[in-house]
């Protein structure tokens, strides 16, 4: 077991406040995932992730700064890592997914502002999380007004730079999303010191491209019934994979991937094989937010996909790979990432195209449609969702929820309703 | 190490979950193996022969897990 108090020191961390999450993450990890039975061994890597997790990846990360290279903190799947890496960096999702973070956002945000912004916010304000204090440079996007706003405030922390996301999808947009990232590129080689090449290029983009297919792979084998692997499971592998090494990242799910495969071919799963089976969608799920997972599986439904940007919008679609010029790749580049469906575009009706698609491919019996709390967007969108899913004779329930456990009980009462109608 | 340790179990199909640290036995977040008590003869004679290095051996009391948010 290492001890990573000195480089937590190092970094400026307050350690007596990050004492706190150091207590509670064991019996949190404990009461939600190593209950559970089962569980496939390749879950040994990214429990192992999580044990160590303010520790062992951070490392590497502080390493490759003092061997001269940089790092990039990010908040959207709509920052193309692709870049970053092609210029020797390493690129790492920063989004707060933990209640103890929510309160040091508090001090500057409004309160109706939501969890996963004043968890990010926090997170860097405090000191007290290591992948917020090691970036070179945030990588922030303008999805939603509250980040929008939250990022003048982190300026003042970190160099900042903010990829402006179109809000349609004319092909103009398109055209306007490849100039992004043009302008990203000039702004990552400058931070690095290293030019991009189509050759490096195009080997960031099959390296990514890698880890899309692998972890596709993972969620095709939830597709069976009975289901391999748990959706707190599935969803643990994506969180991680945010920030791990995309090669590394890759290699684990594959391994996992070939498990999963084969407990299909044996008929072997974690839930019997008319367990009831659910979709969540919505806003994404930061690490360690398991909370909705949880309460659906301990009540004997499995989660067996998630449409959100910890789900399905993370690796679905990939990038062209034939492209050989500078110019190419970035055209592919921003016709695969305009593909993803967020609520922050306008129509967006792809997206619940997306739920419809996925509700027969994994053959789910009803949908959580969820969003954190004060997320304007994906809550408005919920009324659409909500007709098009009942048009479609699909049972869908609505959830919006924080990170925080007081409304649990609650929650736990109205999804066990909701599994209750299903099941009839 | 911890890894290494949980590697030579499996081999054996000897019961352990990765985890992180319980504060009964330490303050220092990191990864520990968690046992059932009457493998524990077994698993520190691996110990010894494999000379993987542990910090310590702590007995935990089983307990009913609640939800509680991180």
């Amino acid at each position: 077991m290492a001890d990573y108090r000195e480089m937590w020191a190092n970094l400026g961390m307050d350690l007596e406040h990050h004492d706190v999450l150091c207590e509670v993450l064991p019996e949190a990890f404990g009461g939600i995932y190593l209950i559970q039975q089962d569980r496939p061994k390749g879950m040994d890597f990214y429990d192992f992730v999580v044990a160590e997790i303010h520790g062992v990846r951070p490392a590497e990360m502080m390493q490759h700064q003092k061997e001269g290279g940089k790092v990039f903190g990010t908040f959207c799947v709509y920052v193309p890592d692709e870049v970053v890496f092609a210029a020797g960096g390493i690129a790492a999702g920063l989004c707060g997914g933990s209640q103890f973070w929510v309160s040091g956002g508090e001090k500057v945000l409004p309160a109706n502002t939501c969890p996963l912004i004043k968890a990010s916010v926090g997170a860097r304000l405090d000191k007290t999380c290591p992948f917020f204090l090691i970036p070179d440079m945030y990588v922030a996007e303008n999805t939603c007004d509250g980040k929008k706003k939250a990022w003048e405030i982190m300026a003042g922390e970190v160099p900042l730079h903010i990829i402006d996301i179109p809000q349609m999808k004319r092909d103009r947009d398109i055209a306007a999303f490849e100039a992004e990232i043009k302008d990203f590129i000039a702004v990552v080689e400058k931070v690095t010191g290293n030019k991009i090449t189509a050759e490096s290029l195009g080997e960031a983009i099959k390296m990514i491209n890698n880890k899309r297919r692998a972890l596709q792979r993972v969620y095709n084998a939830r597709k069976a019934s009975p289901v391999p692997i748990s959706g707190k499971d599935a969803l643990l592998v994506t969180q991680i994979n945010f920030y791990d090494d995309p090669a590394r990242a890759a290699q684990m799910a594959n391994n996992l991937a070939d498990e999963l495969e084969q407990r299909i071919n044996n008929g072997t799963g974690v839930f019997p094989n008319n367990a009831v089976r659910i979709m969540i969608s919505g806003t994404p799920m930061a690490i360690p937010n398991w909370k909705l997972h949880h309460i659906v599986e301990s009540l004997g439904a499995a989660v067996v996909v998630e449409e959100s940007c910890t789900g399905t919008r993370y690796f679905e679609n990939l990038v062209d790979e034939s492209a050989t010029t500078l110019e190419g790749q970035i055209r592919a580049l921003a016709e695969r990432y305009m593909k993803t469906n967020c609520a922050c575009f306008t129509p967006n009706s792809a997206r619940i195209d997306d739920i419809v698609r996925l509700a027969d491919e994994y053959k789910v019996d009803g949908i959580i449609d969820t969003n954190l709390q004060f997320c304007n967007l994906y809550s408005t969108e919920s009324y659409l969702v909500k007709q098009v899913m009942t048009e479609h004779n699909l049972p869908i329930m609505h959830i919006e929820t924080d990170y925080s456990e007081q409304d649990f009980e609650q929650l736990r009462t109205r999804v066990e309703a909701f599994l209750e109608m299903l099941r009839k | 190490m911890g890894l290494l340790l949980k590697k030579e179990l499996d081999e054996r199909n000897i019961k352990a979950r990765i985890s992180p640290t319980p504060r009964e036995a330490s303050k220092s977040c990191g990864i520990s193996l968690i046992v059932n008590e009457t493998d524990l003869p077994l698993i520190e004679q691996i110990i010894v022969e494999n000379n993987i290095q542990i910090l310590k051996v702590v007995s935990l009391a089983r307990k009913e897990w609640k939800y509680r948010s991180t």
